[in-house]
């Protein structure tokens, strides 16, 4: 199915993004196959999914960690939030202000941390330097 | 669907620019033809008296849906509806379409009559 990247464009735009950055990101999405937005108005996840599918283009939500997950994720690893920063390469404050919710973690942190979630060993065996 | 264009009758082409869509430098422009309406999502600029339409999506077409004297036909409209001298379309690189990959050539059209604005054929002498 060919995506219908003009109506694709105005999922995005209709939740926050200009029609430029809308435009960039279908093209972005033509030439990689692949894209992350992070859109700043969302009223309901599942719409915003449905109406990308009507426009050929398959999505899914990749939900926003939550304070409570970082935490929860440094205790099952079993480390202190000193030892959590020294295994991945973090700051010992950043975690702290994550946790207690004084922080958001950015995009790339939060795409760092869900792959620490996913596979902890793997991403330290990556990031340890050799 | 996929098979070779036939020649259009210009009278059953037209266009309307899509509020909604069109911000800043972008227009987004529907053209509606025999085969159905063509959404058109461009960078536009103007040099001039020519409208340059960069980075160009076309969709709900097919590959080789509008064709080359179609496609004359469409920018003849657009020309005249916006009392336009030129008309320069840059595609973005295809995905899909005609030869996938393929940055598509600058093509640029010249209105054959001139401009309203010039007063030129509007002498009853012309």
């Amino acid at each position: 199915m060919i995506p219908r990247t003009v109506d694709g464009a105005l999922v995005l735009a209709r939740r926050g993004y200009t029609l430029l950055r809308a435009k960039r990101a279908m093209e972005a999405l033509l030439e990689t196959g692949r894209i992350y937005v992070e859109l700043p108005i969302v009223e309901d996840p599942a719409v915003v999914v449905d109406e990308l599918k009507a426009a050929n283009i398959a999505a899914a939500v990749i939900a926003p960690i939550a304070d409570e997950e970082v935490a929860g994720l440094r205790k099952r690893l079993g480390l202190t939030r000193e030892e959590f920063a020294i295994r991945y390469g973090l700051e010992v404050e950043s975690i702290r202000n994550w946790e207690l919710g004084r922080r958001v973690p950015d995009q790339a942190a939060r795409s760092y941390l869900r792959a620490i979630m996913n596979d902890p060993e793997l991403v330290q065996r990556a990031y340890t330097p050799l | 669907m996929n098979h070779k264009p036939w020649v259009w009758n210009p009278a059953h082409i037209t266009f309307d620019i899509v509020n909604e869509m069109s911000a800043g430098s972008i227009v987004t422009i529907a053209v509606t033809t025999p085969i159905g309406v063509l959404k058109v999502m461009a960078e536009a600029a103007m040099a001039g008296r020519t409208l340059i339409l960069d980075q160009v999506h076309v969709q709900d077409g097919w590959p080789n849906a509008v064709g080359w004297i179609n496609l004359r036909l469409i920018a003849g409209r657009v020309m005249e509806g916006l009392d336009l001298d030129g008309l320069v379309i840059k595609g973005a690189i295809r995905t899909t379409g005609a030869n996938p990959g393929r940055r598509p050539r600058v093509i640029r059209f010249t209105r054959r009559v001139r401009a309203l604005h010039t007063g030129w054929y509007d002498s009853p002498d012309c």
